[in-house]
């Protein structure tokens, strides 16, 4: 793990955006805050004050560092977070705009990238507060609409004219699916867990069982509440860059359909009237939901959430990491595998 | 005290002295979250005896019970995932052999296949219950 003080990260940071934004003159960040939630990649906001041909300006950055032990660090780099919202640029997909990406350690430590600090809040679904936030704008119908647009607009935007082909491009059929479970295999084999025949089981009907699908889209990989900025009632961004790929956009809308994403409401990802939502989107993307298929990924969600549990639990247990919220999750894999064994019928 | 009274005691402690009082943000939450993996280990460790005992016997029974099947017309692949699995009945040998049984799902008929898969859940059901009275 590297770690980087708050002083040192001002002044590194001040000194770095002098290189990169020309005639700076009296630069100093203000409203510095690391964002405590998330486990992937560590989060700072700021907004740079300087001044320029006399007048003082503001530019609301957000900087993000991999720390070296992130979660998912081995399926998602910066370097590919940031050329995503580069590329998003050029769509109608509210995304924050990609402004550096720094390779080399001698500054921070580590990579970073420095993206525009789009305004919104993102309530966290899983506290209190963020649900009681969530119900109250679903009686309101804005939120939901905007948050069910904004899926439609990330499936049908032109991928390939946005560059977004450097993702890879799975052929017809199955690969789009068998990408996915190895990508997750992989995980699995480096978190070192012991083996659970439950999990076994799960990906040996996955493998037998796949759905044949053909579209391709962007998917975002987990598009829900907590992962859109809000604001003024509406989505501002779509964050968390991090697992995206191309790929059968029935993927992404089955993770917002999944129970996964909305403990015990009604409403999908504690937001959106389940009607609404087919309705809306149907609409607006001009692409058919696929229950059955949607069935099928839920399971694999099933899987990826056990992996995802053993990588988190993983990292503490190796020592990697000492953040005990880690060392939580290591009772959340029996959790996922009680319902992975639902979810095949036990 | 034993040692899982003692577990318990420091788990309140962190809950409802140590956490209220600390004032840095991510130090609280570190604290009020060392309580709930304490409990969760103090849980564990009240059942954990009794537990592994019923699994070990549950995966004896299930050797046992996949000696009766016909397995000589199983593909030779599957028989010696099944046959270390009866000679050592662990929790990784069962997941081998479940992992054998859909590598060879096309080469055996459905009705055994069906009948394996069916039988080995029974003795993962039961394993997932007891875990989850902890974990849940």
């Amino acid at each position: 793990m590297v770690s980087v003080e708050q002083s040192n990260f001002e002044s590194r940071v001040i000194e770095y955006l002098g290189q990169k934004i020309e005639h700076l003159e009296s630069p100093r960040l203000e409203n510095v805050s690391r964002i405590a939630v998330g486990w992937s990649h560590e989060t700072w906001l700021f907004d740079l004050v300087f001044e320029r041909n006399g007048a003082v300006e503001m530019l609301p950055l957000c900087l993000r560092r991999d720390p070296g032990n992130a979660l998912l660090r081995e399926m998602s780099d910066l370097e590919t977070q940031f050329r995503v919202l580069k590329c998003l640029e050029s769509t109608a997909l509210k995304a924050p705009k990609a402004y550096w990406y720094e390779p080399e350690a001698e500054i921070l430590g580590s990579p970073f990238l420095v993206m525009e600090k789009v305004a919104g809040e993102c309530p966290n679904p899983w506290g209190k507060t963020g649900r009681r936030f969530y119900q109250e704008a679903a009686t309101r119908g804005t939120l939901p609409a905007s948050f069910t647009s904004e899926l439609a607009t990330l499936h049908a935007l032109d991928w390939r004219a946005a560059g977004l082909d450097f993702l890879g491009v799975p052929a017809s059929g199955e690969d789009f699916i068998l990408r996915e479970i190895k990508r997750w295999e992989d995980l699995i084999e480096l978190a070192q867990h012991e083996p659970e025949p439950i999990l076994i089981d799960l990906i040996g009907w996955l493998k037998t069982n796949m759905p044949e699908r053909d579209q391709v889209t962007l998917v975002h990989g987990a598009y829900r509440t907590g992962n859109v900025l809000i604001d003024n009632d509406r989505v501002s961004a779509v964050l968390d860059w991090e697992l995206q790929l191309l790929g059968d956009p029935m993927y992404d809308v089955a993770y917002v359909l999944s129970d996964l994403n909305r403990e015990d409401s009604e409403l999908l990802s504690n937001l959106v009237p389940r009607d609404l939502f087919f309705e809306t989107y149907e609409r607006e993307s001009g692409i058919s939901i696929d229950e059955a298929a949607c069935d099928y990924y839920n399971k694999l969600y099933a899987m990826r959430s056990c992996a995802f549990w053993m990588s988190a639990s993983g990292l503490y247990a190796s020592g990697a990491s000492d953040d005990l919220r880690l060392a939580r999750t290591a009772w959340s894999v029996p959790v996922v595998l009680d319902r992975a064994a639902r979810d095949l019928g036990y | 005290m034993n040692e899982i009274e003692l577990i318990r005691r420091i788990a309140a402690t962190l809950k409802h002295e140590v956490g209220p009082a600390t004032q840095e943000p991510l130090a609280k939450s570190q604290a009020f979250m060392a309580s709930v993996v304490l409990d969760k280990v103090a849980r564990q460790l009240a059942t954990q005896t009794k537990d592994l005992s019923a699994h070990t016997a549950e995966l004896y029974a299930l050797a046992a019970a996949l000696e009766q099947e016909a397995v000589t017309t199983l593909p030779a692949a599957l028989r010696d995932a099944l046959e270390a699995f009866r000679a050592k009945p662990e929790k990784s040998q069962l997941g081998s052999l479940v992992e054998a049984l859909y590598d060879n799902q096309s080469t055996i008929d459905s009705q055994t296949f069906e009948q394996l898969l069916s039988r080995i859940r029974r003795t993962l059901r039961a394993d997932i219950d007891r875990r989850m009275t902890v974990a849940g």
